[in-house]
């Protein structure tokens, strides 16, 4: 990490590191590189920064467990393939990582192989995350044989010129599927959901953090191509539509990490949003402050559900505020960034995407409401956690130094990165905007916390009423828009079908057309089993085909002679 | 160095060592004759990769002795890259399932050395009469181990396949007796030359279907994979691991050898169609093993043919990158299968059954098993670090250059692949049985049979030169035909 940081002053210039030659083959060459520019180099921070202290927390976290090895080998398996995945320039390279980075996550989900529940959600998530995989490579072969013959980025994008519109369309389009699949958003959002099931720190490194931002990686990475393409208009308005939605959702939850699950997918959405309107820096900014807030709230997550021997609902769980001061303040840090509060990070990235959306489109006052929903699911999250009857009698222990330690280095850095808003240049001098646009959107946040505060803790009547109207649809919300069931019908239930379509075939043939011959030859043998003994006959059939080789080699050769 | 007949002692090592094995009485005896026998072969198979020269275009180590002069037939061997990996294949595989084997009575051993000796001889011989009687002898020494240590099943299975394998025999007879009529050879090399300019379009276009389904048979494709699964699923261990590890691989090899050089124009003409059989059993047959609830073993046959069924699709999309992909592939799947069906040989050892009920969560039996097999996975479903990966993304690229339908069809396979791989893992790996006996996890010996497999995917996949450069020669020569 130190490594990395000297990296940043150093270099101004991207730089490409041949290692090996990996593929040669038929004018496809694939090497090991790194590529360091800026880019990769603070994201090798921020990957190496949350996995050391998501290492630190871990050892307490997963004191207990036997198979705690394993954990931390993923783990480091994890940190080695984002680095690799951050650090380069070539489509291929980054598919590679791509795959290893999905299955990786695979294993980590289902790291608690004895509950069939992780098996499962560890299944759902990797096939899922196998599509995105397929659109990828898709796209690979797209871009090598249309024209390129080559998978450099820079590359490609010298040569764009070279293709139709057409060709260019589909591949960002293909781009953008595989990206929107990674970053579960809307329509692929529920593998997140079932990606909790992996232990807490991995969600905090992993489905916060890290994999999940490869998507908006990627896109910032192609962006030239995505910007020659037609189709940045969709996807901001996809990353808008994703994250109103995932947003809703996430309000709607009862489990704690599955609410900072949805809260993920809301604010990739938002860095999508970022992307398709050209808005790349503000993006990748917001992408480094959310990792920060949201490692920091899943490690504090993880803590409240060990606290609570394993209670995930968020009304069940019970946190004395007094008790863990900690916790207590760092959880409110997180949230209030999360929200884009000053002088928390998330205020200054989020500010930083508005502005540049109100001026480069309309949509941006569509993502300035999206604050309202963040308000409104965050403040929840606190006030049904810590408003609770002050009966904890129960004895809770206290909190490790390895817990506490990386929580509040996060909530410093929280604060503290606030400031990197400084090294992305800004080229908006109106204060004036600057300043309505900071008000409008506080004044969102404190109406969307004062709603919550309202509803859950003071228990408003006409809220009440409100929302008991609103059963239907948060239902809907609650269960992840149905995702599942509409996955299952759509696509599990038609492969049953025809699996047991082609599996009944199969039988069919072989019984009818093949076995029931077979079973005739059986009678015949067993016939003779009668009149010879067993084991003669036993061996009849050996000496029926063997004489049937010779009479066919007979009648070959003598074929052979008689021309 | 350069006199000794190399290919002929890969070939009569074997089968001589096999005969002398059956005389040996004791059973543990038999085993280390026979797995020293075994070892001596891939030492010699190693020194032929030594000696191999790369950039030759000619096949090399050519061995020739005139059999029956009237006829023509020669005991003709020489081999190019492409036989050379096959080679070296058979004779490693052959060694790990003599090694794997325990406690086998009677001509176990020896059946296993002819075997090899046989095979090998099929991927010397430049002679298509002896390659036909070759190819049926392999059927003869495969009907007697199913036979002899199969399962249950084992009359309807060896029905079927003995079926199946003599129609593919009698239409290669035809075949290659017909071509022989006319040009009075055997000698593929001269097939090459003469068989384009003596024949007319119409009979060209019947012995290009004769040998295609006789090889198609073989691989199996769709339409006439119906042998394939029960044989797997009934054969021993070994048997198992060598079907699907080489011999259905004899017939890609065949697709290559016969059909490609010889009939560029007819197999241009036909490649789409043969492409769509290709693609609908890679469906079809992943769709069975997403489906197969009875036998883990019948997964992995299943998966045989889907795996066969995309490396047709390459092969017949015909190009550099594609044909290169497809015998990459071929590499990969030889030791996937094989390494699957060992794990489901130490399983069936420890647990008596193959049926998915009976698993135990065996991850925490046997993790030195689950990690093996994890590389396994990622074999089979294409993900970085194995060679399966460089096959099929060489494979996806030479096939988009062809058609993108295909393409597209071919990667919705690539997902059914990744969900019955899973569901596989999940049973045996997973399942939540739990056992009152007390399971070991892998011995030293089946460490051994394993790792080399595990070894050589991973290597594979960094060093996919090893394979590339030496078959590209072939390949060239091949696509320079067309």
């Amino acid at each position: 990490m130190v490594f990395s940081c000297f990296g940043l002053y150093e270099f101004n210039n991207a730089i490409t590191i041949d290692l090996a030659n990996w593929i040669n083959v038929a004018g496809v060459e694939v090497n090991f590189n790194l590529y360091i520019d800026k880019l990769s180099l603070m994201l090798v921070i921020l990957t190496s920064l949350i996995s050391l202290l998501v290492h630190i927390y871990s050892i307490s976290y997963m004191k207990a467990d036997k198979s705690k090895v394993r954990f931390f080998a993923y783990l480091d398996l994890f940190t080695f393939l984002m680095f690799y995945f951050v650090s380069n320039n070539n489509l291929l390279e980054m598919f590679i990582a791509w795959e290893g980075l999905a299955f990786v996550s695979y294993l980590l989900i289902g790291f608690n192989y004895q509950k069939s529940q992780a098996v499962i959600s560890s299944t759902k998530a990797f096939i899922v995350n196998r599509v995105s995989d397929v659109l990828f490579m898709f796209c690979l072969a797209m871009v090598y044989t249309t024209n390129f013959k080559s998978f450099d980025i820079a590359y490609i994008v010298q040569h764009i010129d070279y293709i139709s519109t057409a060709e260019i369309n589909t591949i960002a389009w293909l781009l953008f599927g595989a990206a929107i699949i990674k970053s579960a958003q809307v329509g692929f959002q529920t593998w997140i959901a079932d990606a909790m099931e992996a232990p807490t720190p991995a969600s905090a490194l992993i489905h916060s953090s890290t994999l999940v931002s490869a998507g908006i990686i990627l896109l910032i990475r192609t962006q030239p191509i995505i910007q020659t393409s037609d189709i940045s208009y969709y996807i901001a308005l996809f990353g808008l539509v994703s994250s109103l939605v995932t947003g809703l959702i996430a309000a709607n939850q009862t489990d704690i990490k599955k609410i900072l699950a949805y809260s993920t997918s809301s604010q990739l959405g938002f860095m999508i949003f970022a992307c398709g309107i050209g808005a790349y820096t503000a993006a990748i900014f917001h992408l480094i402050t959310h990792a920060l807030f949201k490692s920091l709230l899943f490690m504090n997550a993880g803590e409240i559900i060990q606290q609570n021997n394993g209670e995930h609902n968020i009304y069940k769980q019970k946190v004395s505020k007094n008790s863990f001061k900690v916790l207590y303040i760092t959880m409110w840090a997180g949230t209030l960034a999360l929200m884009g509060v000053p002088p928390f990070n998330g205020f200054f990235s989020k500010e930083s995407i508005f502005l540049e959306g109100l001026s480069n489109s309309s949509l941006g006052l569509v993502a300035l409401s999206i604050t309202l929903i963040t308000a409104i699911y965050s403040s929840r999250l606190m006030f049904v956690l810590f408003n609770k009857d002050k009966r904890i009698s129960r004895k809770q222990h206290k909190i490790s130094k390895y817990i506490s330690y990386p929580v509040v280095v996060l909530t410093v850095l929280t604060l503290a990165s606030s400031f990197l808003i400084t090294i992305f240049p800004e080229q908006h001098n109106n204060n004036l905007v600057l300043i309505t646009l900071a008000a409008f959107s506080i004044s969102l946040i404190l109406f969307g916390a004062r709603l919550v505060y309202v509803y859950t803790v003071k228990q408003d009547r006409a809220l009440l009423k409100i929302s008991s109207k609103l059963t239907r649809i948060s239902k809907i919300l609650e269960q992840s828009l149905y995702l599942d069931k509409i996955y299952s019908i759509v696509f599990v239930k038609p492969v049953l079908i025809l699996a047991k379509a082609s599996f009944m075939f199969e039988n069919l043939y072989t019984d009818k057309f093949l076995d029931a011959p077979a079973q005739q030859l059986l009678k015949f043998t067993k016939t003779s089993q009668k009149i010879k003994q067993r084991f003669v006959s036993f061996n009849t059939g050996v000496f029926i085909l063997f004489i049937i080789i010779l009479l066919g080699s007979y009648i070959a050769l003598t074929l052979i002679a008689s021309h | 160095m350069n006199n000794l007949p190399i290919l002929s002692i890969l070939i009569f090592l074997p089968i001589i060592g096999g005969a002398f094995i059956s005389l040996i009485k004791s059973t543990t005896l038999k085993k280390y004759v026979s797995l020293f026998v075994s070892f001596v072969s891939l030492v010699f198979s190693g020194i032929l990769l030594f000696h191999f020269d790369y950039s030759s275009e000619i096949v090399q180590f050519t061995e020739k002795i005139v059999l029956v002069k009237s006829f023509n037939i020669n005991y003709f061997l020489g081999i190019d890259g492409l036989s050379l990996i096959l080679i070296l294949l058979t004779n490693l595989l052959i060694f790990l399932i003599i090694l794997y084997s325990e406690n086998k009575k009677d001509l176990y051993y020896s059946l296993f050395l002819v075997l090899q000796g046989v095979t090998v001889g099929l991927f010397c011989t430049l002679d298509s009469l002896i390659f036909y009687i070759l190819l049926e002898t392999s059927l003869v020494v495969m009907f007697f181990i199913i036979m002899l240590w199969g399962g249950e099943d084992k009359i309807k299975a060896l029905f079927k396949y003995c079926m199946y394998s003599l129609i593919a025999g009698v239409f290669l007879l035809v075949a290659i007796l017909y071509i022989h009529f006319d040009i009075a050879s055997f000698n593929l090399l001269d097939w090459q030359v003469l068989v384009p300019q003596s024949f007319s379009v119409e009979e060209r276009k019947w012995l290009f279907w004769l040998f295609v389904i006789a090889f198609a048979i073989k691989i199996p494709m769709f339409g006439v994979h119906f042998w394939l699964p029960q044989a797997h699923s009934q054969a021993p261990t070994g048997g198992s691991v060598f079907l699907s590890g080489i011999l259905l691989k004899v017939g890609v090899y065949g697709i290559i050898r016969f059909v490609l050089p010889i009939f560029p124009d007819m197999i241009e003409l036909y490649s789409p169609a043969l492409m769509g059989v290709g693609l609908f059993g890679v469906i079809y047959a992943s769709l069975l093993a997403i489906y197969e609830k009875e036998d883990i073993k019948k997964v992995i046959a299943y998966s045989s043919i889907a795996h066969m069924g995309f490396i047709m699709i390459t092969l017949f999309s015909l190009n550099e990158l594609a044909i290169q992909g497809a015998i990459m592939q071929m590499v990969s799947h030889a030791l996937l299968a094989a390494g699957l069906f060992f794990v489901v040989g130490i399983v069936h050892d420890r647990l008596g059954s193959k049926n998915p009920k009976d698993m135990i969560s065996l991850q925490r039996h046997m993790p030195k098993l689950a990690i093996l097999f994890m590389i396994l996975f990622l074999d089979g479903t294409g993900l970085p670090i194995t060679a399966g990966f460089v096959g099929k993304l060489t494979s996806i690229l030479g096939i988009y250059y062809s058609s993108t339908i295909v393409t597209a069809i071919a990667l919705v396979g690539v997902v059914l692949t990744v969900v019955y791989m899973l569901r596989f893992y999940n049973v045996v790996f997973c399942s939540n049985n739990e056992s009152t006996k007390k399971i070991e996890d892998l011995n030293i010996k089946e460490l051994l049979v394993l790792s080399p497999i595990v070894v050589l995917l991973v290597l594979l996949g960094f060093k996919s030169d090893l394979v590339f450069n030496l078959t590209s020669i072939t390949t060239n020569l091949i696509l320079n035909m067309n």
